[in-house]
């Protein structure tokens, strides 16, 4: 592998040398020529022209002497284009031979020299304030001359001397057609708004509203009332974005956690609503608030707009932002593209090895994981048998005695026997990665006037990634080894060489990470407009997605200075599969109910959504294993008591308990076994608006009022499976249940393998126990380990349903003074209920109290918040400056809901947060203040300079508390935090500055042709206080912790770049992109260790596209070329992931870089 | 000039062409370096303590003095660990030994150990050294080990501490690792090796003498293990398989005890090797029960196993001090089972009896096939055990005349055993019952409060088993409850019982603690589903344990005490009729176990 890492090296230095060649490349085969000189003397014309083509120019200069100075404008014109028009009236002739060209006097040239092409000069206004449009587009009719207006509104263009048609052209704008001709060579067009004119009163429904290229969002954004950002179909492309998390890490002020959840400004969680073409998108993640983002693949999309301020129309419960997803609009005339691509990621590169684990495979379309679900069977015997596994126990030794209980016996101990026999991972040889997209659209008249749109999509991709050898190290203040297993102990003690006065922290657990994970999504995409006439069209869209992930974790490591005589190993695996589903039908109307421009218009969208989240089977095994230096003794219950027996290796599942919550102050966690989780949720959401337009000032105004109705069903269903050898299962007649200690005897099974996690959950193990040769005669079977068949606490069905309705205006006060606001009122009612019916129930909650009553929790299964309407103001001003500077100021007040799943009373030890995820029934909203402002300068289109100060004040912040109650140094078992979402009492305050910058190098300079150079910048600030758990577990050992905290996966910046190359000729589209984004909280630490911090990960990424033919294009990326460590580290905020001067690396691995190559076939 | 211009162009292109191909070469070159295969190999561990398997030779250790150290050829293959490395730890762990490659589980020699090939070598003889104690200085003996590769042989290692009497060390023995000649029988041999030896606080009964293998009514199994005398062994004989308690008895018919390990049961009296309870006369007193301690075992089909007798140390109940008695050490002689074949997995066969729980009707037989036929059973009796092959059967019932009275189609499962019970039902019909025993006396234990992830826990034995089993076969009444003298249910297993069902959960009661040596009566009680136990039937007689000893003489002949009750596996059943016309009915009983 020598070679590799030689290789590996060089790969920065090809990818540079590559963009270098293709640009080289493009140049060389153009030969083309820029060039705008006014006024200049043909010398100066000539040498500008050797310089661009490397054409030598032989004359004698004396020819030029009486000759006025010239004006030239040309664009990407070849040297015989240029000459001839230079030329063209001039008494010169030349001639072009090798590289030089020879120029000389032609005498006849006064005579015969008659004007070939008549110049036009004009000027481009719009109609509704007479100031000049830059940028329209001016193509001569039927030809591929092309010019455009300059920022003064100006244009020149040749046409031929006969009569020609210009075809002026800007988005948003009524496309004209001009006629001129030698009696008509200085024009002023004026360009109307598209819709504004009275005989076309033309509504254009979401459907059909084409905006997938920067200048198309850039425009659109322009136009807002309100402070958006958007990222565009093309930039998507760009970026090579495959998910619609990988695109929005692009758009200033968004932030992206684990490839799934998104924060904007820093706010992630219920602060920000996704919308899918107007309709809310539900959250299928049981664990944490989150839009479904990653499973909306990209491709399927027009653009992802951002509103970072709002008006009354849309939704109060994005405190800091709504994701607008449109999907792909029905295009005017016939578009047929077909993409694959394929490719790898270095860390495993082609046919190299991924973790993952037997029978993982998902199928091409996923569904397989699905095979994995619970059986019927299994659910059935919760039913069956509602006094528990004791009575199946019973059914087994009795079988023998009746035929009909032998064969109950053995259908359950084949369902037993019907998992996975697998608890560990294991490599296996990747897939290649695959990429396919097609889409179709067209649209047709039908019915005299009618018109119908279709477009069609479908996109599936196909991945794996893979981290090996990256390095997990917990570092404590503590040292000791805590298992929760009696024989893999040693006092837990801070160390003395860590004090107040000399801060530092230990190694607890070092470990080495292999993990592999593959992901597969598909989705399709239809989409029907229909349009009556121009004032009245609907359209029915459909998007469904689906996605299956597979994850295979294993961490391999050991404790250190554990205190004890001989080393201990910890192993983990974690076996995850999940399959995910979402789709969302819409129908959607716009209305101009008269025809004329006053009319009032109606639109409406009316949704119906679901989606599903399947984890079957998700496996999770901490094995610990204690060699002693002799061997010791490992005491196992017999039939005549307990007997001790000498092992050479202890083993134990690690687990432990969560203190300080439960009717008895203390509930068992256990991490390891096998879990089942389903989650479905179905959302109706139905809007309308209503617009009234009316004369005010001088200027067309606007009333807007409508409503929203939102609704979400959701039931949860969980069921956790604990392992043999589990520390809380009994396994003898004498282990006390139900005490604080766990059952003595309980970790036998993995003795018996030799803690051989998949033999503990073979046949050996799991189900009857065969009959030996030393059975006796008509002695009953005995059933080994069973499963346990009740499902677990935590299932809840709910509803989350909210109302609104609003007024608004949108006043032109002057022509360059807007003012956008209202009032919306919002209802809350989220309910839920827990299922408390034939649980498997930790018997820690199920032992009587001191006063002997039995106390069972959830104590309150049913958890209801109401809140009548209440009114949110919002107010948007814009100040437009001549047309391309808008300020904006806005205000306005939202509100965060808590989500079902926190207000829910179900607690539930989430093996990945390792800790107790508990519901608060006493969650209320919370309301946040928004301030807004934004400078923005559009110098031209597809070009924007931006700045952006925003402030948020958040009352009743819904925050996310760790607490843990330790017993410190005299703990016995691990001890696991409990985590619920709580009103934060203090007021929060986040704020801080965007930049944006997004330029076309062209117009600066001229060499730059074709170069885009786009920036933007997110600097926030946010600041909670910590609770005060969280403060002492800091100052039990750092005395100058700070009193104060970033917000959870809040980033400080947030920087983005990108460069541009597109050369339209060669058909060439090349671009670079950075992304870094600063220090995030990703851990809060209450044992007295600092907070595990996330450092800035530099990500470079190159795109490129090439077009071979006129169908055929050539496109590929290279991802994260740096592939820099990704580290996490213990540290204080600001420090730059130090602790007192050292770095304490809690996990560091590298993501390798992906590299993709595919073609696309465009038909049209 | 055109064509020159042309000519351009076309070299502009194919440079373009050219560059382009290098720009396609660099991404393929790029591609290429990083798409380098990676193993990213799994980190894998295996705990198992020992992975390479030990090759047997034919040559067999057979520990019957329970010596504990051995060492070949000078080589210490136990742990010798005495006392233990850390004088401060707990009692059991300074006790407790060190495993060791060849002793995994206790580095202590158990009862056999095969002596692995590699200890033979052509050039040396193999010498083996065993000691009695923990120590290098307690009593050991050497001796050299040949293989012979035709012939499996043991050395039966003797006990050598300071208290036995002159005599051999070790006895080699040849092994039969021959099949039986009937599959579906075992084989066994009954070894002599009893000694004398010195008890220091009582002087034990006299066990010198030749030794004879009986069943538990004390019938001999063969000629060929009657009599064998001291020093000898008998040849195998061939018995079919099943359940049983096998007895050892001197030439006088005294009974030997079993050596075990089982520290509840196993105690004797000090003079004979009875077990003992309280005196009910005198609590502070052991008294005789007059039973002697054998453990009943399923003898496998295929297999092969020796009883040898040898002298063992056992616990013994001396008078105390109060209400206790003292438990001290004593030396007899007792036999052990050994193993010499270990069976195959029983796939294959299954046994199967008649009772006749009729009153008054002619005799009956059960018939599987020609071969497979019970003798001709009459009223209130039951037959001995068929063995079957395992499968759907036929099974047929005859009269005296050939007439088939039952037949019922039965799905026979290995390793079973059942009882094909005949009785009188309501139209005086015969009528079948067909009820699968379980000879191994297991209960299961545990309550609905019990956590059932594990099962085996639950699970417990009874080796020494009082073990009963109702049936109600008796017409007359919706329902029977079977009680002891005073009226108490035994249970469960004999409350609320249903005419001609057979209970199946948890369906036995075991008689455990003192009552198992005193004298139960099963008497018959007239229940319903809100009563119990209900009204006596005082017209049945109840059925005494002592009625259902095998054979007293098996007691008498040796001057012992008669038991109240003797071990074993029983079913016990009301039969008959009972009515206002009719009220003949009785309690019957099937010992299971032989």
């Amino acid at each position: 592998m020598n070679f590799c890492t030689i290789m590996r090296a060089m790969k920065i230095t090809m990818v540079l040398l590559t963009c270098v060649f293709v640009q080289v490349t493009a140049a060389t085969y153009a030969q083309r020529i820029t060039l705008n000189k006014q006024n200049s003397s043909i010398k100066v014309v000539l040498e500008e022209i050797r310089k661009q083509t490397n054409f030598s120019f032989f004359y004698n200069p004396e020819i030029f002497n009486d000759v006025e100075p010239v004006d030239i404008n040309v664009k990407n014109a070849t040297l015989d284009q240029v000459l001839k028009e230079f030329f063209l009236d001039k008494p010169f002739k030349y001639i072009i031979k090798n590289s030089y060209v020879t120029i000389s006097r032609n005498p006849e040239a006064h005579r015969s020299a008659k004007p070939q092409q008549l110049q036009i000069k004009g000027h481009v206004v719009d109609a509704s304030n007479n100031r000049p449009l830059s940028g329209v587009s001016i193509r001569i009719k039927g030809t591929r001359i092309v010019t455009s207006s300059d920022a003064n509104g100006a244009f020149f263009i040749n046409i031929p001397p006969s009569n020609a048609i210009l075809v002026f052209t800007f988005l948003g704008l009524q496309t004209q057609e001009v006629r001129v001709g030698p009696d008509n060579r200085n024009i002023t067009v004026r360009m109307r708004q598209a819709t504004s004119e009275l005989e076309e009163v033309a509504v254009t429904v979401q459907a059909r509203r084409r905006a997938n290229t920067e200048v198309a969002v850039l425009e659109e954004r322009r136009k807002a009332a309100i402070v958006q950002d958007a990222i565009s179909a093309q930039m998507i492309e760009r970026t090579g974005s495959i998910t619609t998390t990988q695109a929005l890490q692009r758009v200033s002020g968004v932030t992206v956690t684990d490839d799934k959840y998104v924060a904007v400004r820093g706010l992630g969680d219920r602060s920000v609503i996704g919308q899918l073409n107007g309709v809310r998108l539900a959250s299928s993640d049981p664990d944490r608030s989150t839009i479904p983002l990653d499973l909306v693949p990209a491709s399927l999309l027009d653009n992802i707009t951002i509103y970072k301020t709002v008006t009354p129309d849309k939704p109060a419960d994005a405190a800091s932002g709504i994701v607008e997803l449109k999907t792909k609009s029905i295009p005017d005339s016939m578009t047929f593209e077909v993409i694959a691509q394929s490719g790898f990621n270095s860390n495993i590169g082609m046919g190299g090895n991924f973790n993952s684990f037997w029978n993982s495979d998902m199928g091409v379309l996923g569904t397989k994981i699905n095979r994995k679900d619970l059986s019927q069977d299994f659910l059935n015997l919760g039913q069956q048998y509602p006094d528990g596994l004791y009575s199946i126990q019973r059914l087994i030794a009795n079988s023998g005695y009746t035929p009909e209980l032998q064969q109950e016996a053995n259908r359950i101990n084949g369902i037993m026997r019907d998992f996975d026999p697998v608890l560990t991972t294991q490599g296996q040889t990747a897939p290649l990665n695959q990429i396919y997209s097609a889409t179709f659209g067209n649209s047709y008249n039908v019915f005299n006037k009618h018109k119908i749109g279709v477009i069609l999509g479908g996109n599936y991709y196909r991945r794996a990634t893979n981290i090996y050898d990256g390095d997990l190290t917990q570092w404590s203040i503590y040292q000791g080894v805590l298992s929760g297993s009696p024989y893999i102990y040693s006092e837990r003690n801070v160390p003395n060489f860590i004090t107040t006065n000399r801060l530092g922290l230990g190694r607890y657990q070092t470990y080495k990470e292999h993990t592999g994970t593959e992901n597969l999504n598909y989705g399709l995409l239809g989409g029907l407009a229909y349009r009556f006439n121009t004032r009245h069209e609907i359209s029915f869209q459909y998007l469904g997605s689906w996605g299956g992930e597979t994850r295979a974790s294993n961490l391999a490591g050991r404790y250190q200075y554990t205190g004890m005589p001989g080393e201990v190993n910890s192993t983990t695996h974690s076996l995850r599969q999940s399959y995910r589903t979402l789709q969302t039908f819409n129908l959607q109307g716009e209305h101009k109910l008269f025809n004329h421009s006053y009319s009032p218009s109606l639109s409406y969208n009316l949704s119906t959504s679901s989606s599903s989240h399947n984890d079957p089977d998700y496996r999770f095994a901490n094995l610990i294993d204690y060699a002693p230096t002799r061997p010791t003794l490992y005491y196992r219950q017999t039939m005549s008591g307990s007997e001790p027996e000498y092992v050479n290796r202890h083993y134990a599942l690690g687990s432990g308990y969560v203190y300080g919550f439960g009717p008895f102050g203390v509930m068992q966690a256990d991490p390891n076994g096998r879990r089942w989780r389903n989650l479905n949720e179905d959302i109706y959401n139905y809007k309308a608006d209503l617009s009234v337009p009316f004369e005010l000032f001088g200027n067309k105004q606007e009333f807007k009022t409508g409503f929203n109705y939102l609704n979400r069903d959701r039931t949860f269903g969980e069921n956790v499976l604990f392992l043999p050898g589990s520390n809380f299962l009994q396994n003898s007649l004498s282990d006390q249940s139900g005490t604080t200690n766990p059952t003595m005897y309980s970790s036998a099974p993995l003795y018996d393998v030799h803690g051989d996690l998949n033999r503990l959950v073979s046949p050996e193990i799991v189900g009857i126990r065969p009959r030996t040769s030393n059975t006796g005669e008509g002695d009953f079977q005995v059933g080994g380990f069973l499963y346990n068949i009740q499902k677990s606490p935590n299932n809840y069905q709910g509803f989350f349903q909210t109302n609104a309705f609003y007024g608004m205006l949108d006043l032109k006060i002057t022509e360059d003074f807007r003012l956008a606001g209202g009032v919306r009122f919002e209802r809350t009612n989220v309910q839920s209920q827990v299922d408390t019916s034939n649980l498997y129930l930790d018997p820690s909650l199920l032992r009587a109290n001191a006063q002997g009553e039995l106390l069972l929790n959830p104590i309150k299964p049913n958890s209801v918040y109401k809140q009548g309407y209440k009114p949110f103001y919002s107010i948007n001003a814009t100040y437009t400056l001549n047309e391309l500077m808008n300020f904006r100021a806005a205000f306005n007040t939202t509100l965060a809901r808590p989500e079902l799943r926190e207000i829910t009373n179900v607690f539930e030890f989430d093996a990945f947060q390792m800790g107790l995820v508990v519901g608060n029934p006493n969650l209320i909203n919370q309301n946040t203040t928004n301030f807004d402002f934004r400078w923005e300068w559009f110098p031209n289109p597809g070009e924007v300079i931006a700045v952006s100060a925003f402030g948020k004040q958040l009352k009743n912040q819904l925050v996310k508390v760790y607490s843990l109650r330790t017993e410190g140094l005299a703990a016995t078992f691990p001890e696991y935090p409990v985590i619920a979402y709580q009103n934060d009492p203090n007021t929060g305050r986040v704020w801080g500055l965007e930049l944006e910058l997004v330029k076309d190098l062209g117009t600066i300079w001229e060499r730059a042709q074709g170069f885009f150079i786009g920036s933007n910048m997110l600097i926030a600030q946010s600041e909670v206080k910590k609770t005060p758990e969280r403060l002492a577990a800091n100052w039990s050992v750092d005395r100058n912790a700070p009193e104060n905290s970033p917000l959870f996966e809040q980033a400080p910046y947030s920087i983005n770049a990108w460069l541009n190359y597109e050369n339209k000729k060669s058909g060439t589209d090349l671009t670079t992109t950075f992304n870094v984004v600063g220090e995030r909280l990703v851990q809060i630490n209450l044992t007295g260790e600092p907070d595990l911090y996330s450092r800035p990960v530099p990500m470079l990424d190159f795109v490129f596209t090439q077009r071979l033919s006129r169908h055929l294009t050539l496109k590929g990326f290279a991802k994260n070329i740096l592939n820099p460590d990704i580290k996490t580290v213990y540290a204080n905020p600001s420090t730059g992931g130090k602790w007192y001067g050292n770095e304490y690396v809690n996990r560091a691995f590298r993501q390798g870089s992906e590299f993709t190559l595919g073609l696309s076939y465009n038909l049209f | 000039m055109k064509k020159m211009l042309e000519t351009k162009r076309l070299t502009a292109i194919t440079e373009y062409n050219r560059l382009r191909g290098a720009l396609l070469i660099f991404t393929f070159a790029l591609l290429l370096f990083s798409s380098c295969k990676k193993e990213n190999l799994d980190y894998k561990v295996d705990y198992r303590e020992f992975t390479e398997a030990i090759e047997p030779s034919m040559v067999r250790l057979v520990n019957i003095g329970r010596n504990r150290n051995l060492e070949v050829n000078g080589d210490s293959l136990t742990n010798f660990r005495w006392p233990p490395a850390n004088p401060e730890a707990p009692d059991e762990e300074r006790t407790q030994v060190l495993p060791t490659k060849y002793f995994p589980s206790t580095g202590q020699l158990g009862l056999t150990w095969t002596v692995p090939n590699e200890f033979f070598t052509p050039e040396h003889a193999t010498e083996i050294t065993f000691y009695s104690g923990p120590t290098l200085n307690r009593m050991h003996h050497t001796f050299p080990i040949h293989e012979d590769g035709s012939q499996p042989t043991d050395y039966y290692l003797l006990k050598i501490e300071r208290e036995m009497h002159e005599g051999p060390e070790v006895i080699e023995v040849p092994r039969d690792v021959t099949a039986p000649s009937r599959p579906d029988h075992f084989k066994i041999r009954l070894l002599n090796f009893a000694q004398t030896f010195d008890n220091y606080l009582v002087t034990a009964e006299n066990l010198m003498a030749p030794m004879t293998l009986a069943y538990a009514d004390g019938t001999p199994v063969s000629p060929e293990t009657t009599n064998v005398p001291i020093g000898q062994w008998s040849e195998y004989v061939e018995v079919p398989y099943g359940t049983y308690q096998f007895k050892v008895l001197t030439q006088d018919q005294r009974q030997v005890p079993m050596a075990t390990t089982s520290p509840t049961i196993h105690v004797t009296t000090s003079a004979i090797p009875d077990m003992t309870q309280r005196d009910p006369n005198d609590a502070r007193s052991p008294a005789s029960t007059g039973l002697v301690y054998a453990e009943l075992q399923t003898f496998q089909p295929g297999g092969i196993y020796s009883i040898a007798v040898h002298p063992y140390t056992m616990k013994y109940n001396a008078p105390g001090a109060g209400n206790a008695f003292t438990v001290t050490d004593i030396i007899q002689n007792a036999f052990q089972v050994i193993t010499d074949l270990s069976a195959p997995l029983n796939n294959s066969y299954v046994r199967v009896q008649l009772v006749n729980a009729t009153l008054n009707s002619s005799p009956l037989r059960l018939e599987l096939s020609q071969e497979r036929t019970t003798e001709a059973v009459p009223s209130e009796r039951y037959s001995d055990y068929v063995i079957s092959l395992v499968g759907s059967r036929m099974l047929q019932v005859k009269d005296p005349s050939g007439n088939v009275v039952i037949h019922q189609e039965a799905q026979l499962q290995a390793g079973k055993n059942y009882s094909l019970w005949v009785y009188t039902g309501e139209n005086q019909e015969l009528q079948s019952l067909l009820v699968s025993n379980n000879l191994a006396s297991s209960e299961m234990l545990g309550n609905s409060d019990s956590n059932g992830n594990y099962g085996d826990p639950f699970r417990r034995y009874y080796p020494f088993p009082f073990t009963y089993r109702f049936l109600n076969l008796l017409t007359g009444f919706e329902e029977v409850t079977l009680t002891n003298q005073l009226g108490i249910p035994y249970g469960r297993p004999a409350s609320h019982l249903l005419q001609g069902v057979a209970k199946d959960d948890n369906p036995y009661y075991f008689n455990i603690g003192s009552d198992q040596y005193r004298e139960q009566w099963f008497m018959l009680y007239q229940s319903s589903p809100t009563e119990l136990p209900g009204r006596w039937i005082s017209e049945v007689t109840g059925l005494s344990t002592k009625a259902m000893i095998a054979d007293e003489t098996l007691y008498t002949r040796a001057n012992r005490n008669v038991p109240n009750a003797e071990p074993g596996v029983y079913t016990v059943a009301a039969i008959g009729t009972f009515n206002d016309g009719q009220k003949n009915a009785k309690i019957m009983y099937v010992k299971h176990t032989k």
